[in-house]
Formats: structure tokens, C-alpha cells, sequence
């Protein structure tokens, strides 16, 4: 039939192919009002290598295929860790407060790119912290072998759009990582420096994941420093030199201080087979910001003030100077702008019953996540962004000042990381990060 | 006077000279306050971007506030929906007006009424001045093109070499000293050029006998990548005009081609109204510079309304009133007081505040203006317009506005006779020159022929220009063929852009208008416009000339339309603003429109004559010491170069005076 | 056919567009929906004829029903018997997908030019999913979803932007 014809040839061919593989997964689709009669979600370790499609297949189901990948990709990295990369499968997540994550091992950025591009140490080794923070050792967290140094280097949102200011005049600080597919390949390709890239001369393409093998993964995270009002309880906190640093802003004097810090927000991308534009999941911890035209019914967000009439208006950066090291700083009044639809929510709160289920009072369940972005049309010949779904997508703590509805604007992951450039100027494969190189 | 503020220096105006002195005087340790009229720089340009992408005309203003278009409900007299400008705190003109430039309910400025027994040739007759400009934090580079060409040292004495327009003071020998600015200009907007392409150009003028650049230098970033288009004309080798060589050079421009804070260009072929991405530099990216030394206050919405001058003459404050709401009521006044003052206003604003300051005894003709030379020589770029279709697709409508020019006609003996002019080559097909995609599409799906591609038109040159002689005139077309003959069409779209050098006319001036108000009570400027000599309109039959050669060497069929003869009485919306007339040698009678360029120049121009000049070579006032101006108000002459580099260039060079003034 | 996949096949026709462009399987926009309901409500008032949609929409399906090709079935409603009102309809649809504008018509036949169209926007997203930035293998001004340096390489081929 011309009509079915016509039909398949709009789904990815990945799609399809993930499709006819389907192995066996617990979670099936909820529809709206089943929820009850769905089994929980199974808790588990292990990265999916790729996400598992049902049919049939509609912009709601694959989205929903999408959110479970995102989820399983979100408890698998933040399981303690075992050794560099590895998750300890003797534990459960949530069962050692404060234990350092599979992903907390990962490649931080700091430690890739080097002055003078100087070539990175190898996967499992960091480099020291900058003098600064001086020869305080970071406390044993657990029995891992390697205890990373968790340095948070940044607190400037992408293009300049400003700091994230925390209810104790606080900025927010930010991590980017990569897992040993991705850093490999930087390794090996000498994409860590300027010269590496020139030499390089093409387009970077990394790795994808395999039916098996996990692909590429970069990370950034957003932690904001406990203090006043927070409840170290509802976080997955962490000891880490907070550093103030002086190639962010004009003005930025280097200072260093260890602190124990909470985990308010979280990105994963993935690179998937069949999808060249990645696939990206986005998490936030529960108590960040009331969303507009919803009720404003927390007494204490990590962002927002209720009822407060003498507040910054809302979303709206601080005034310049910016400056980390500021004592004190006006608090940002941030709100979500895109409400969670009702299948994300329903799918969140399951997915926290079963980390409640597997460890009661497990910090896990303040998580939720907002959206995966994936490409509807992955291999259109004439839009490399593949027409991504949802459309837009922003996480309050790292897009805190894009949130919003309008083409290449607001914030869109695949669209604006469809932008993203080497030193070289050639394309990096959706990632701002080889731009870094020196 | 002693000085109680807590402020070295005010200066009025956030847009790239304004901005661009802030930064410098706040980095040395300067107390800066700005005054601002318009609103805040957004933390996120997502308002303006829906703005553009809703408005029905994509002109350049479309994206900002105040709204340009549908402000009010359309009516016969009022199609657009301009908004009145008696009613905003804020108006500013925009080119949707030059059409409505008779009403007075949609102009923002105040138009003579046209001269009486004139015709299209007569060089007293009043036009419609054809650019506009941006009231807003950041200024009109929102809006710019990038172009970031340095002037050439020929411009800057044209009295001297062609005794025509003036020498800047000092001619050479400010050019000179402009040059290390013109790289600090250049590093500030992080422009990407082509060295080498520049070299070429500069040694056939002789720009610098020592070797063009220093050699250590370069542009912050390399060239940015030429268009399919740019390939076509690349390919002319072997053309001289009037005694110059023909060829193109790919055109230094403050867009990112390699990625830094900013973005690399993606080529949204949209930096005229609104780079999405911010690949192209604004000012608001200096302005942030600027607010980072931590020396530098920005107040907004205070729209600064008079100057003060003390019993010595001396700036002892600059008045403003302040608003909450574009159309709501002045909420506030205040002076700000400083020990030197700036003004960076832009060409048309700043005359309109040193003419309204017209209260300090020994001034009533304005602030710094004994010499009767404020608001005068107002001036453009006059653009001429050609379009054409190239024999094979060149993929218009991708890529930045405009990536490379012919600059190599810029000077020669001819500019005794003629102006002189640069010619840009446009990307965006037929966007400007025939208001397309809307107009071809229209023509072949309603059966009408505006585009002439789908009638019975012939060009200037009497070549039918039916796109596809096979289909009938007035084809209403569907499906496939519709399909291939808007892909044959769009994909062909050729435009060329002249940017003809107007010369210093003192009766082309800004004036206060003496009846006509914007909502705060200030007076509107009176605009006086005419192109009173034949050298500009020479130059457009030129222009004309070498449009038809030059699609004929790359084997384009030319579309460039007649428009017509000027209407210079009847009802407000049959008057032509722009058009004229030119009677050449032969006395063949040519119809021109021409189009502005967005570079408004000359207003209180720099001299060496304190009785022809409102500054110093200093950009200092001949009259009142503390008092500075910047931006291409200082000017001279347009010259043949886009303004913005040597604008900042200038702002640069400003700051170091006013810095060495400070610490003296 | 439900009266969505009758539209969608009756602008396939009429603009050129596959189907599957005009409407993908997987439509993030959905601007169809805004298009079918635009045209309804503006022909319905400039007509008086409520009615003047389904009469379309229902030739189509029939032409459509009895397997006539694309051609056939454009040729039949454009240059066959229709009335005039029926064939501006099917024309102001067409200017609708290509601009995502409202068109004026004001014809003049016998001028120079014919006459002239002033058209007016529905919406943002209707202007980037014109199709007029597909037909001539570029991106809306001020949406581009390319890379830097596309401008100076050839662009996809037409069929990849039309799906035909």
C-alpha cells in the first residue's frame, strides 16, 4: 500500500531496526490512568546501549521509549562506583549516601583540554587540583580505588546568559564529563589541541553505541554548594573544591574551597546508533523552581522564592560584574517555563516508587526527569537537526535564561549543539567541548 | 565647578561608540554612568526573534521595540499599522515610514512639504530620508550588517585630491593615526578577513607604503567561507572600468568564523534585522565588557533632554526624563553630572539634544553649536539596487547577507566628476530588490507578473523577460511545475548593492521640528533630504552601466526594474520618496530609486576650522571642552566604506583622549 | 478517508509537496492542523460559501477514490470545470503551505502586472514551515538548521526538500 509505504519512510531506519530486536524489557508503555497496573520499573546497573522501541510506533510512544532510556541511562550512572567507570553491583543506588558515582569517575573536561595542548593524562588519572585549592585531600568517600578530584571550574550558563544565583546568594557550579568511549576518541585523534584539530581537518564523528556496546556519553552536571535552608538529606551531595575561575569573567580572582556540594541538575547525551544527533536526557532535582501556570506549592525551592515581592524578576541574571567569588549575590527567581507533560510525570513517579521500593528514604526519588530530546526524521538529508521532539527543551539549571518556545533561541539541545564547532571551525559531532582546546 | 558626582564621565547613548568608550574608560579605572533612552539589553533575544519571525515586513527594525508594524489596527490611510510617533517615548524612524514619509500620524520626523515646480532632474527637490536607526541598549548594530572595512586615505582628503566634499582634519596624517585603532576596532569585534584579499586591495590604492599591515598582524579570525555566488563573479579576471580593475574581494566581517564565546555563523541569512545566534558581534557584547570592569552603570529608559553649560561654558549636566512604559507617562527626571561628557546618540539624535538644549545663555542656537554646522551635512549611503538571474543556480538566500564586494572601484580620477561607490553583493536573491519569496510566488500562483517573470516585461535593455517563454503570460501554476519554476527561479537570484558616496550638502540638516512632538513633549526632527548635485546621480547612471556589463560577463539576465519617474504632488500615498531622475549626455532621461544604506553620518562633524565644525580633530567640541561626540556623526564625508570599523575605530581613539583629559 | 488525510493529500497536489513533508508521521509542528482550520475560516467568510472547502476536498477525494494520478487530479481541479471561487481557493491554499501567509488577493487583469497580493503572517511557526524555503533548497531567513560553510557548497537535491 502506497499509504504504509509512506508511513515507514518518516521513522528512522534505526528505529526500525531496534524495533525487530526488541529484547526483554519490563516497562511497557503506560497509558494514561494504568499506571497502577504497571509493574514498576526494574533498578538496574547496567548502561542500555541503545533504547528499546514498541509499536506502534507514534511521536508518544517513541517518546516514551526515550524516557525509559533516559531513566535507565540516569540510574546506571549515578550507581556507586566500583573502580573508574564501573558500577559497584554489590550495592544498590541509593543504598551509600554521598558514595561517588560511575559517573563522578568520568573524564572531567578540565583535565582534557590542557594549556598548550599539552596531551591529557589517560582514562583513570586526573589531574591535580589548581594550587589554589592547595594539598587539602579530598576525605575517602568509599572503598573505590580512585578518588577523583572533583574540581567545579565553571558557573557561566552557555553564552554568556549569565549565572545561576542559589536562595544563599550562592552562584551554581557546573561539571562537563565524558565517558572512555568519547574521551578515546579525543585521545586518539589528538582532538585536545588546537594543532590535533588542525591536523585533524575534518568533521568529528564519535563513537556510537552498538546493540551491545555503549557509545559515546558527555555529561554536564549542575551542583549547587549546601548552605542555609538545604537539606543535605534530599541530595546526592558530594565533597568538591569549588574553584573560582579567573578565565571566566574579567575580574575573577582564583580561590579555592572544599565543599560539600548537592546535585541540582543533570544532562546526559548519548549517542546512538541511527541517531547521528545524539540523544539528550535531561534531569533535575525536584525542588528547583515552581513551573508557570502550575501551583506554586513548595515552601522552599532551590531557585525560587515564593511570595516574594523585592526578588530579581523572574528568570533575569544578575547584573554584571559577574564574579563567583562574591560573598553574597541577589538570588535568581527562576521558573520552568515548559511544564512536564503528564507521560513524563507518570513515568518519573514511577521510576522514584522503585527507587523507594529498593531503598527506602533513597535520595534517588527527589530526582525527576524533564524530557529526552530525540530526532524524529535522524537521517533527513535536508535538516541536520533531524526535527528533534520535543521541539524545545531546557533544564532550569543550565539553561536557567533560554527556557522558552521560539527556533534557535530558546533552548534546544540538538538544535543549538548542531552549531557547535572546533577550533578548526569544522563541525565537533554536537559538542561545544573541543572548542576548549588551547 | 566643583564636582560632587560620583562620576568621572556620562555618556549618552549604549551603542558601539558609546559602549566602546565606556569599556575603555571603565578598564582605567573611570567612574562611567550611560544614559540610555531605550529598553534593557534582554537577557534572551527570543522576544525580538518571535517579533521578526510574526512580522509581516522583515525590515530592519522589525524585530525591536517599540513595534514598527501592526502597532495599531490597519486602516486604508495606514495599511502597516505604524504606530503614531506623538504617542511613544521613544519613536525612532524605520524604513516602513519612508513610504508614509507625508504623514505626519505615522513619520517620525517632521518632512518640508515638497518644493513647488520641480521635476525629476531639478536638484532642489526633497526626498524621504532612506535609513534608520535603533533606540534601544546596544543600538543599531542590532541590526547591522558586519561589514567591517577600513576607509581608505584617498577618503579622508577629497577636497585636497578632487576638490569635491572636505579633508578630514589632518587627512593623511589622521589617517594615520587612526590606523592602531582600526586594529583595536578589528579585535574588539573579533572580525574574520582575508589578509592576503585586503593586501591586493590596499596596494592598488596605496594605502600604506611601509606594506599595508604591520607584520605581525592579522584579523582575530580567518576569512569567512564565499558563497556559490561569490564563486560566479570570482570568475571575472579581466574587467577594467573607468581605468580601475574589476575583481571581488571577500568581505572583512564581525561575524564569528571560528567558534569563541560566541558561536561560529551558522548562516542564518538574517544579520540585517536579527542574528539568531549572536555569531555576529553587537555592541551589547562590548556593553557587557563594559559592565565587567564593574566602573560602568547603565540606566535605562532615561532619555537624556537637555545640557547644561555653566557660566565657563563648561557641560555641568545633562537632563533626562525617565518612563516605565513605551507610551506611558514621563515617570521621572533627574540630571546626571559628571566631570566630562559624552555623546554617542547617533547621527540623529545627538544634533536633535544639542539643538534642544537651547536655554544656556550664549548658546540659543544649541549646545556646541557656534558654528552653525550642528545637524548639517547630514548624509547616506544612496544605494542603487541592480537584480538579475544567473544562467545557472548560484543557491541565493543561504549563507551571511553578504560575503564579499567589489571594492577596487572605491577611488580614481573619475571621483572629480562622480562618486565613487563599493558594491556589495547580496545573498538574499531578490529579497530586498523585489520584495521576494512573497512577490515571485504570488506572480505564479495568482497569474500576475510583479517579479516581470511572468508577463510581457522587458528590461532596460529590451530583453523579454518571461522566465519560461514555453508557458503563457500570467501562468497561474500548481504542482510539480510550480515547484520547478520557483526552485528555476529562486535558485538563479542575483542582486548587487551600490553604496554610492553622498557628498556634505549643509541644507540637507536635522532640525528641531516646530510643531510636531513625541510623547515626552520633545520635538521631532525636522529632516531636510535632497541629492542637490549631479555627482551622486552620475555615479547611479554608472552604477546602472556597470550592473548591465557585469551580469552580461557572468552571463546573468538582468531584471533591474524602471521605477518609474518621481511623483512629486498629489495625495500623500501617490507621492514617491525616494525616486529622481537623471538627464545624461546624450540626453537620455534615466529614472532612479534609490535606497538607503543605513549609514547616517555627518551631523556634528569633526574639522580643523572652528567656524565650519561642531568638533576637533579630538572629537572634542571647538565650544565646550568636556564635552566629546562619537559615532559617525563626526564625520566629514561618508567615504566608500561601510562606517561601523572606523566608527569604533574613532570610539577608540575618543576614549584615549578623554582619558589623557581626565589625567591631565 | 478522514477529512485531515483528504487535506493533506488534496495540498500534496495542489503545492507539489509530498505528503510526507507536508506531513510527516512523526509531525512535531503539526501546522496542517492550523492550515486546514485558516482556510476553512478565511474562504468560508471572503466567499459566503461554507460550504466551498468540503465541495474540494470531496472532488479531490473522489479523483482521488477512483485512482487517478496526482496530475490528473490537479489538472481536473485547476483547469477543468471548477468555478473560479473554487480554483482561488485551491490557489490561496497553495500560497498558504509555500509562505504560511494569509494571501489579499487584488487582480487586475490586463495591467502590466495583473494586479498585486499583500499577504499576512498566522503565525511564527507558520513562517518557517513555509515551503517556499524548501523550493529553492534553502532554510527560512533567520532559521537555518545548517552548519557553517553550507553556503559555499551545493545544496540537497530538490526531491530531498519536496519528497517527490
Amino acid at each position: 500500500m502506497k499509504n504504509s509505504t509512506l508511513l515507514f519512510s518518516a521513522l528512522p531506519a534505526a528505529l526500525l531496526l531496534s524495533a525487530c530486536n526488541t529484547t526483554a524489557t519490563e516497562s511497557k508503555p503506560a497509558a494514561a490512568g494504568q499506571l497502577a497496573a504497571t509493574p514498576l520499573p526494574v533498578i538496574s546497573p547496567v548502561l542500555p546501549a541503545d533504547a528499546q522501541f514498541h509499536e506502534p510506533f507514534s511521536l508518544e510512544s517513541l517518546q516514551h521509549d526515550f524516557d525509559v532510556f533516559s531513566w535507565e541511562s540516569f540510574v546506571a550512572l549515578n550507581w556507586p562506583a566500583a573502580s573508574v567507570g564501573v558500577a559497584d553491583t554489590s550495592v544498590n543506588i541509593g543504598q551509600k549516601p554521598g558514595a561517588v558515582t560511575v559517573w563522578q569517575t568520568y573524564k572531567e573536561s578540565r583535565d582534557i583540554f590542557l594549556p598548550d595542548g599539552a596531551t591529557p593524562p589517560p582514562w583513570g588519572k586526573d589531574l591535580p587540583p589548581p594550587s589554589v585549592c592547595g594539598d587539602q585531600d579530598l576525605p575517602v568517600l568509599n572503598q573505590i580505588a580512585k578518588v577523583p578530584n572533583n574540581v567545579l571550574d565553571e558557573s557561566a550558563e552557555p553564552f554568556q546568559t549569565g549565572p545561576l544565583v542559589d536562595q544563599n546568594g550562592q552562584y551554581t557550579r557546573f561539571e562537563i564529563l565524558t565517558n572512555d568511549v568519547m574521551f578515546n576518541y579525543i585521545a586518539e585523534k589528538n582532538l585536545y589541541s588546537k594543532s590535533g584539530q588542525e591536523a585533524f581537518g575534518k568533521k568529528a564523528d564519535f563513537p556510537f553505541g552498538t546493540d551491545s556496546q555503549v557509545g559515546s556519553i558527555m555529561l554536564k552536571a549542575s551542583w549547587k554548594v549546601l548552605g542555609k535552608n538545604d537539606n543535605p538529606e534530599k541530595f546526592h551531595t558530594t565533597r568538591a573544591y569549588v574553584y573560582d575561575n579567573p578565565d571566566e569573567h574579567a575580574g575573577v580572582k582564583a580561590a579555592c574551597k572544599l565543599q560539600t556540594v548537592g546535585l541540582v541538575g543533570f544532562h546526559i547525551g548519548t549517542k546512538l546508533k541511527g541517531n547521528p544527533q545524539w540523544i539528550w536526557s535531561t534531569f533535575e532535582h525536584v525542588d528547583n523552581a515552581p513551573t508557570q501556570g502550575e501551583a506554586i506549592n513548595k515552601k522552599h525551592y532551590n531557585y525560587y522564592k515564593p511570595n516574594c515581592t523585592d526578588c530579581a524578576a523572574v528568570n533575569t541574571p544578575p547584573p554584571r560584574p559577574w564574579n563567583p567569588g562574591n560573598p553574597y549575590t541577589q538570588p535568581s527567581q527562576v521558573m520552568r517555563v515548559i511544564a512536564l507533560d503528564k507521560p513524563t510525570k507518570e513515568l518519573n513517579a514511577s521510576y522514584q516508587a522503585a527507587l523507594e521500593k529498593l531503598v527506602p528514604g533513597s535520595v534517588w526519588v527527589n530526582y525527576e526527569l524533564i524530557s529526552t530530546q530525540w530526532p524524529t526524521k535522524a537521517g533527513s538529508k535536508t535538516d541536520p537537526t533531524g526535527a528533534p521532539a520535543p521541539a524545545f527543551l531546557a533544564n532550569t539549571t543550565l539553561e536557567t535564561y533560554i527556557q522558552g518556545t521560539v527556533r534557535q533561541t530558546s533552548s534546544s539541545c540538538i538544535q543549538c549543539h548542531n552549531n557547535a564547532t572546533m577550533t578548526s571551525g569544522k563541525f565537533s559531532d554536537f559538542t561545544y567541548l573541543l572548542q576548549r582546546a588551547q | 565647578m566643583t564636582n560632587t558626582s560620583k562620576y568621572d564621565v556620562v555618556i549618552v547613548g549604549s551603542g558601539i561608540s558609546g559602549a566602546i568608550v565606556a569599556y575603555q574608560l571603565g578598564l582605567a579605572g573611570k567612574k562611567v554612568l550611560i544614559l540610555e533612552s531605550g529598553p534593557t539589553v534582554p537577557a534572551d533575544r527570543s522576544g525580538y526573534m518571535e517579533t521578526f519571525y510574526k512580522a509581516n515586513a522583515k525590515t530592519p527594525e522589525s524585530p525591536y521595540p517599540p513595534a514598527t508594524q501592526g502597532a495599531v489596527p490597519s486602516s486604508a490611510n495606514n495599511p502597516l499599522g505604524l504606530p503614531n510617533p506623538a504617542g511613544e517615548n521613544i519613536p525612532r524612524y524605520t524604513v516602513l515610514q519612508v513610504g508614509a514619509w507625508q504623514k505626519k500620524d505615522q513619520c517620525y520626523f517632521d518632512y518640508p512639504s515638497q518644493v513647488e515646480g520641480i521635476d525629476g532632474t531639478s536638484l532642489n527637490a526633497n526626498f524621504a530620508f532612506a535609513s534608520s536607526y535603533e533606540r534601544l541598549g546596544g543600538g543599531t548594530t542590532w541590526h547591522w550588517l558586519g561589514t567591517c572595512l577600513r576607509l581608505f586615505p584617498e577618503d579622508f582628503k577629497m577636497k585636497t585630491l578632487y576638490g569635491q566634499g572636505e579633508d578630514w582634519p589632518g587627512g593623511d596624517a589622521f589617517y594615520q593615526s587612526l590606523v592602531p585603532f582600526y586594529e583595536t576596532a578589528a579585535k574588539e569585534i573579533g572580525v574574520s578577513g582575508d589578509k592576503a584579499a585586503m593586501e591586493k586591495l590596499y596596494r592598488q590604492f596605496y594605502v600604506n607604503p611601509e606594506g599595508i599591515y604591520g607584520s605581525d598582524y592579522n584579523f582575530p579570525m580567518p576569512g569567512i567561507d564565499q558563497t556559490l555566488q561569490d564563486e560566479l563573479y570570482a570568475g571575472i579576471t579581466d574587467m577594467t572600468y573607468e581605468g580601475n580593475p574589476v575583481y571581488v574581494t571577500p568581505t572583512p566581517q564581525g561575524r564569528n568564523s571560528r567558534p569563541d564565546e560566541r558561536r561560529q555563523c551558522a548562516g542564518n541569512t538574517n544579520c540585517i534585522p536579527i542574528c539568531p545566534i549572536q555569531a555576529k558581534y553587537d555592541a551589547t557584547v562590548t556593553l557587557a565588557r563594559a559592565e565587567q570592569t564593574d566602573n560602568v552603570e547603565i540606566r535605562y529608559q532615561h532619555v537624556a533632554c537637555n545640557i547644561r553649560l555653566d557660566d565657563k561654558q563648561q557641560v555641568c549636566g545633562i537632563d533626562y526624563l525617565t518612563y516605565d512604559q513605551p507610551n506611558g507617562i514621563a515617570t521621572g527626571s533627574g540630571t546626571a553630572v559628571a566631570e566630562r561628557y559624552v555623546l554617542a546618540a547617533h547621527a540623529i539624535e545627538t544634533p536633535k539634544l544639542l539643538l534642544m538644549s537651547n536655554k544656556n545663555p550664549g548658546f540659543e542656537n544649541g549646545v556646541a553649536n557656534s558654528s552653525d554646522q550642528v545637524g548639517r551635512n547630514l548624509m547616506d549611503h544612496v544605494m542603487y539596487l541592480g537584480w538579475g538571474l544567473a544562467k545557472d543556480p548560484i543557491f541565493p538566500y543561504r549563507g551571511p547577507l553578504s560575503t564579499s564586494g567589489i571594492e577596487s572601484l572605491r577611488d580614481g580620477a573619475f571621483r572629480k566628476d562622480r562618486s565613487a561607490y563599493r558594491i556589495e553583493i547580496g545573498n538574499e536573491g531578490w529579497q530586498w530588490a523585489a520584495d521576494d519569496p512573497g512577490t515571485t510566488l504570488a506572480d505564479f500562483v495568482f497569474g500576475q507578473n510583479n517579479s516581470q517573470l511572468n508577463g510581457n516585461s522587458k528590461n532596460q535593455q529590451g530583453e523579454e523577460l518571461r522566465f519560461n517563454p514555453q508557458l503563457p503570460a500570467f501562468s497561474k501554476l500548481f504542482g510539480k511545475q510550480l515547484v520547478n519554476t520557483l526552485n528555476g527561479v529562486y535558485t538563479r537570484q542575483l542582486r548587487l548593492g551600490y553604496l554610492i558616496e553622498q557628498l556634505p550638502d549643509p541644507e540637507n540638516r536635522v532640525q528641531l521640528s516646530t510643531t510636531l512632538k513625541d510623547n515626552l513633549g520633545l520635538p521631532r526632527p525636522h529632516v531636510t533630504y535632497r541629492l542637490a548635485s549631479d555627482y551622486e546621480r552620475k555615479a547611479f547612471v554608472s552604477a546602472k552601466e556597470l550592473t548591465t556589463e557585469l551580469f552580461a560577463k557572468v552571463g546573468a539576465t538582468e531584471y533591474t526594474k524602471d521605477p518609474g519617474a518621481p511623483v512629486f504632488s498629489g495625495k500623500p500615498e501617490e507621492l514617491t520618496a525616494t525616486n529622481f531622475q537623471y538627464k545624461d549626455d546624450k540626453g537620455v532621461t534615466h529614472n532612479f530609486r534609490f535606497y538607503g544604506a543605513g549609514h547616517i553620518v555627518g551631523t556634528y562633524r569633526m574639522g580643523d576650522n572652528k567656524a565650519t565644525s561642531v568638533l576637533n580633530s579630538r572629537q572634542q567640541s571647538w565650544d565646550h571642552d568636556n564635552l566629546y561626540m562619537v559615532g559617525s556623526g563626526v564625520f566629514p564625508t561618508i567615504a566608500t566604506g561601510n562606517p561601523t570599523l572606523t566608527i569604533a575605530a574613532l570610539a577608540f581613539q575618543a576614549a584615549g583622549h578623554i582619558l589623557e583629559d581626565l589625567n591631565s | 478517508m478522514d477529512i485531515m488525510s483528504t487535506f493533506v493529500g488534496l495540498s500534496s497536489v495542489l503545492t507539489g509537496f509530498a505528503q510526507d513533508i507536508l506531513a510527516p508521521r512523526l509531525d512535531t509542528t503539526n501546522i496542517k492542523n492550523l492550515y486546514l482550520q485558516s482556510w476553512t475560516e478565511n474562504i468560508a467568510q471572503e466567499t459566503g460559501d461554507a460550504n466551498l472547502v468540503n465541495t474540494i476536498l470531496q472532488q479531490y477525494a473522489e479523483l482521488q477514490a477512483a485512482g487517478k494520478s496526482d496530475e490528473e487530479i490537479g489538472e481536473q481541479l485547476m483547469n477543468g470545470n471548477n468555478s473560479s471561487a473554487f480554483v482561488l481557493a485551491c490557489q490561496k491554499l497553495i500560497f498558504l503551505w509555500y509562505m504560511g501567509a494569509w494571501p489579499d488577493v487584488n487582480a487586475q487583469p490586463g495591467t502590466e502586472t495583473g494586479g498585486v497580493t499583500t499577504s499576512s503572517l498566522l503565525s511564527a511557526e507558520s513562517y518557517t514551515s513555509g515551503l517556499v524555503w524548501q523550493v529553492m533548497q534553502a532554510h527560512p531567513m533567520g532559521d537555518s538548521n545548517y552548519r557553517y560553510g553550507y553556503w559555499a557548497e551545493q545544496p540537497p537535491a530538490l526531491s530531498d526538500y519536496t519528497g517527490n
